[in-house]
């Protein structure tokens, strides 16, 4: 067999009767021919490698190489044929293993040939009544025979053409392959009555097929073995496309491809060393930013679903640049989390959980004094030390204080409230009659705070920001921070006990007290056997963080305060214990986070503790990091700056004006000069980055009774329906009902929420008294009453173009122009509000509205409109762009009293 | 369909059939390819619970994450991996100012409800 002989598809199936069965082995033994095929490469590489390529002529060489590779050849169409061969016949005696069984079958019958007359005669059902036909003729079955008649039928109008859409709720951004944009389109012409192809030959897109060679598993496998054997050079890839096809390059190409493939194959052997932790399918290893990433991807944080068909995936998500306060547990009891809450282990525990997120840290001196208070004041009244335990021998382990500090934050309430969590807290940590009883016979000093809730109570009502201490000794901390609104800088002062005006005068060392009804500060030279004892126990419980683990810490710091019940539960349940994530706070094993809006002043307010100069130095870089990322953030969008030249337009400022596509923004705090929405002409919204008091910022109405359905309200004034989140009054409640609903917020009668909330009318469907389809009205309705939602599909005003043509060109449109970006198209998916026709003289109107930051468009009543009337609106095409019958009749002027949204280019015909 | 449905002039033609949706919504989650199962079920129940209970304002988005912890709290709390998802779920919401700690903490102490005490130890 010379080597011009052999087709470049080295190997084709032989059409058999067979040949779907061995389309279906193919697949496996083609797997097992690749195994064979790169092992006996491994194997034969270095053997021949060694041989005959170092120091041999490159001629002599070639011709080797060409001798093996139609050897290889021969070889793989020798296994091919007598493996075909062998299926053939492996399937052949399977068919007549089935085949016989149904020509036993048939033979029974009386032969094949009389078979399906016998079926006739037998039939397995009959119908009768109908069968006027071979039925009758063959005398079976016993019906009446219908006498045929010549009944003239009335003449029926002919129906407008089927028409088949799909029916879309809500605006759908076109799916990437639904564009026409580059492709050819063939439609129907109805007057030539032919099939043509549609195109405008500027823009006809030679579509590069490339004409790409498929190899055939012998291909592969010549290629590899070649490769494998002679090296990857030049003369090899030239031989080798004579022999299987294709350029040079693209066998190496393919070599490349085989080599991945096997390498994978490979990877698949061998057993991954995943660090998945299979028993709760989570991956511990990855970071939470990746672990969130599907999430990010998918989420759609305007519509607040997941695979949002309008805005789509990959949306460049925008964090609001104000965060949340803090939380402060404030309405369930504080009682220890778990059995490993670290409540349990406080009293035996060095606590600097003291020092709250929101830097509030206890002076050094102050501490120094602490302890001096300590060790003169056992027999001292109530004391409620707070000390930083790295200044040394003292740790106070019960402290309401630092509980109050945390939570200054968010101002008096919680403020008040957490002081009585902390009482109940304190109380029952006590309830662990071991850790106290062991203390108090170690002989500790305790000291007593005695507090009845209901006092406490009254003291958080009568102190509000500051407890002054009365007392000389005058332990605790000062802290200050400054809270979320910046203004507030909250001095908490540890509440002293002389305060209070249920105080114990003097120390009870019995338990039954403590437990029953006081808060009792345990101090605990920090030296000491038990505490160390506790800490090292509670490292060696606590497994390895992962860096997930860490992540998740410092998001619950984030949330949360340093408030390890709350982290515990909220973060890392199932991953860590409360006690893990308070050694964890404690150990230093975590940079202290802070937001970026901390303001330092607050930091350096205390510089003299130790704790606090490392929080300094931590600080600012995590403040550079979130920078950082705030920046990479902005870069994303100088596209769209970019992209369009700045025409910068008010809201109401007219009639004609083209709405802008708003895009959220992603500015820090206000938003300024490069801001893509104030670049762009629109406002920024509730999903943009920038702070609530943003000046370009639409601020909603503030209506009571007005309903919102006149000019009088902002809101309906500048062409948006209200926002629940936004306006005052205008609140809207979810749920169905069978799960409660969330809490009311104002007295929501607004009546401008109609898209929204799809307090739509009743749509039907007929034919048109005037051209096609028609859309008529159930109910009778009001002027300006909303009737529904002219939806489609979302495209790009170049894909608008496209379709436009051949739509113009079947003389059936239903674009709809949306904004300076999009233009709806309800060609194929819409709803019925699509066949409502054009008139000049219409009894209804088109409306872009602004609902929820996207471009809707409602059609309204321009009259009252009673039931079962048709609808018309005026498609207003331009004067130009108008088809013949949507021309207006001569002299009559245009009603732009309430159609401020500019032409449609929508038209529509039949 | 019964005679009395065909003449009740009842029409649904505008309606969004939940099943159809819901179907409609596994699909198209389906096709994701780098997501795992328990996301993309999370996220299915989340779709289908929104769109039901019609949560429109971000301001109802605290009360949907309690509401959706007590209707699938049990289906939360038998499968870690979801229960991973729909935690990582709240943050991003936080992440977006959807979510305040304080909701986010009843969520899981609703959880923890279904859990029975103290389990979630690990």
């Amino acid at each position: 067999m010379t080597l011009e002989t052999i087709p470049p598809r080295l190997f084709l199936l032989p059409s058999s009767p067979t040949s779907l069965v061995i389309g279906a082995k193919q697949k496996r033994s083609r797997a097992a021919e690749r195994a064979t095929m790169v092992s006996r490469a491994a194997d034969d590489a270095p053997s021949k490698f060694s041989q005959k390529w170092p120091g041999e002529k490159s001629s002599e060489c070639l011709g080797n190489f060409a001798y093996r590779i139609s050897q290889l050849h021969k070889e793989i169409q020798a296994e091919r044929i007598g493996f075909v061969r062998e299926s053939v016949e492996r399937n052949g005696k399977k068919v007549q293993s089935y085949a016989c069984q149904l020509l036993l079958a048939a033979s029974r019958n009386g032969g094949i040939a009389r078979s399906l007359s016998t079926r006739i005669d037998d039939p397995l059902c009959k119908y009768v009544g109908l069968a006027q036909g071979l039925g009758d003729k063959d005398g079976i079955g016993s019906h009446e025979v219908v006498p045929s008649k010549n009944i003239k039928l009335p003449y029926v109008e002919k129906l407008p053409p089927y028409t088949a859409w799909i029916f879309l709720d809500r605006n759908q951004r076109m799916a990437e392959d639904q564009s026409v944009v580059g492709r050819r389109r063939i439609y129907y012409d109805q007057h030539g009555s032919e099939t043509l192809i549609c195109s405008d030959s500027e823009e006809e897109i030679a579509e590069l097929e490339e004409d790409r060679h498929d190899y055939s598993e012998g291909e592969d496998r010549i290629i590899w073995t070649a490769f494998e054997e002679y090296g990857c050079t030049e003369d090899v890839q030239n031989i080798l496309s004579q022999f299987v096809g294709g350029t040079a390059l693209e066998i190496q190409d393919r070599y490349k491809l085989l080599q991945q493939q096997s390498h994978e194959d490979h990877n698949l052997n061998v057993k991954h060393p995943a660090a998945i932790n299979h028993d709760k399918g989570i991956s511990l290893e990855k970071t939470l930013s990746a672990t969130l990433d599907s999430f990010d991807n998918i989420f759609c944080r305007r519509c607040l679903v997941f695979d949002c068909r309008l805005h789509g995936c990959s949306q460049n998500v925008i964090y609001p640049n104000e965060k949340q306060p803090y939380f402060y547990e404030h309405d369930n009891d504080w009682t220890p989390c778990s059995d490993h809450c670290y409540l349990h282990l406080r009293a035996a525990r060095k606590s600097t959980e003291s020092s709250a997120i929101s830097s509030i840290y206890r002076r050094k001196g102050k501490s120094s004094q602490g302890k001096e208070e300590v060790a003169a004041s056992s027999s001292a009244e109530e004391l409620d030390l707070d000390i930083v335990s790295d200044q040394g021998c003292i740790s106070v382990n019960i402290a309401p204080v630092p509980h109050i500090s945390t939570r200054d934050t968010s101002g008096t309430v919680a403020h008040h409230l957490e002081k009585q969590k902390d009482v109940e807290d304190n109380i029952t940590a006590l309830d662990d009659p071991n850790l106290i009883g062991d203390n108090i016979s170690q002989g500790y000093p305790v000291k007593r705070l005695k507090k009845l809730s209901s006092d406490e109570d009254e003291l958080q009502k009568c102190t509000h920001f500051e407890l002054r201490k009365r007392s000389s000794e005058k332990i605790g901390c000062s802290d200050e921070t400054s809270n979320e609104k910046c203004e507030d800088v909250v001095m908490a002062g540890a509440n002293d006990a002389k305060d209070l005006p249920h105080e114990a005068p003097s120390t009870s060392g019995s338990q039954n007290t403590m437990r029953d009804e006081t808060e009792v500060v345990v101090e605990l030279p920090k030296p000491e056997q038990p505490s160390i004892m506790q800490q090292s126990q509670g490292k060696s419980c606590s497994s390895e963080w992962k860096p997930i683990e860490k992540e998740l810490y410092l998001k619950g710091v984030e949330i949360f305060g340093r408030n390890s019940c709350l982290i515990a539960r909220n973060m890392l349940s199932g991953l860590k214990t409360c006690t893990e994530v308070s050694n964890y706070m404690h150990n230093g094993g975590s940079s202290v986070p802070h937001r970026s809006i901390a303001a330092p002043t607050s930091l350096t307010e205390d510089s003299g503790d130790a704790d606090m100069t490392s929080t300094e130095q931590e600080n600012p870089i995590r403040t550079r990091l979130i920078r950082k990322r705030g920046r990479a953030r902005k870069l994303k969008y100088s596209w769209k700056s970019a992209g369009h030249p700045s025409i910068w337009k008010r809201i109401a400022d007219g009639k004609n004006q083209s709405c802008k596509q708003y895009v959220p923004c992603g500015c820090q705090s206000l938003c300024g000069k490069e801001c893509p929405c104030l670049d762009n002409g629109t406002c920024c919204e509730k999903y943009c980055g920038c702070s609530k008091s943003c000046k370009n910022r639409f601020r909603g109405c503030h209506c009571a009774k007005s309903q919102c359905r006149s000019r009088q309200c902002p809101c309906f004034a500048a062409g948006r329906e209200c926002d629940p989140d936004v306006c005052r009054n205008c609140w809207v409640s979810c749920g169905d009902g069978s799960l409660g609903e969330p809490p009311r917020r104002g007295d929501g009668q607004c009546g401008n929420m109609r898209l929204l909330l799809r307090q739509q009318q009743r749509i039907l469907l007929a034919k048109s008294d005037v051209a096609g389809w028609g859309a008529f009205l159930k109910n009778s309705v009001n002027k300006n009453d909303y009737l529904g939602e002219y939806t489609g599909e979302l495209i790009s005003h170049r894909e608008a173009d496209k379709r436009g043509k051949i739509y113009d060109r079947a003389n059936s449109s239903f674009l709809f122009d949306l904004n300076d970006q999009y233009v709806l198209d309800a060609y194929r998916k819409g709803d019925k509000l699509k066949f409502a026709n054009h008139s000049s003289n219409p009894n209804c109107y088109a409306k872009v509205m602004l609902v929820a930051g996207d471009h809707r468009v409602g059609i309204f009543a321009k009259e009252r409109i009673e039931a079962s009337e048709e609808l018309f609106y005026d498609y207003r095409y331009g004067p130009d762009q108008a088809p013949a019958w949507a021309r207006k009749p001569e002299g009559s002027k245009r009603d732009d009293s309430l159609v401020s949204q500019g032409r449609a280019k929508k038209h529509q015909s039949h | 369909m019964a005679v009395d449905q065909v003449l009740s002039d009842r029409d649904s033609e505008d309606e969004v059939d939940d099943g159809i949706a819901d179907f409609e919504d596994r699909r198209m989650l389906d096709d994701f390819v780098d997501v795992t199962k328990d996301e993309k079920h999370l996220m299915h129940l989340w779709n289908s619970f929104v769109r039901k209970q019609r949560v429109l304002a971000d301001g109802h988005v605290p009360w949907a994450c309690e509401a959706f912890s007590k209707l699938h709290g049990q289906e939360l709390v038998h499968s870690h991996a979801l229960f991973w998802c729909w935690r990582l779920f709240m943050i991003k919401l936080w992440n977006h100012g959807l979510l305040d700690g304080c909701t986010m903490n009843s969520c899981n102490v609703i959880l923890e409800g279904y859990r029975g005490s103290g389990s979630y130890v690990k």
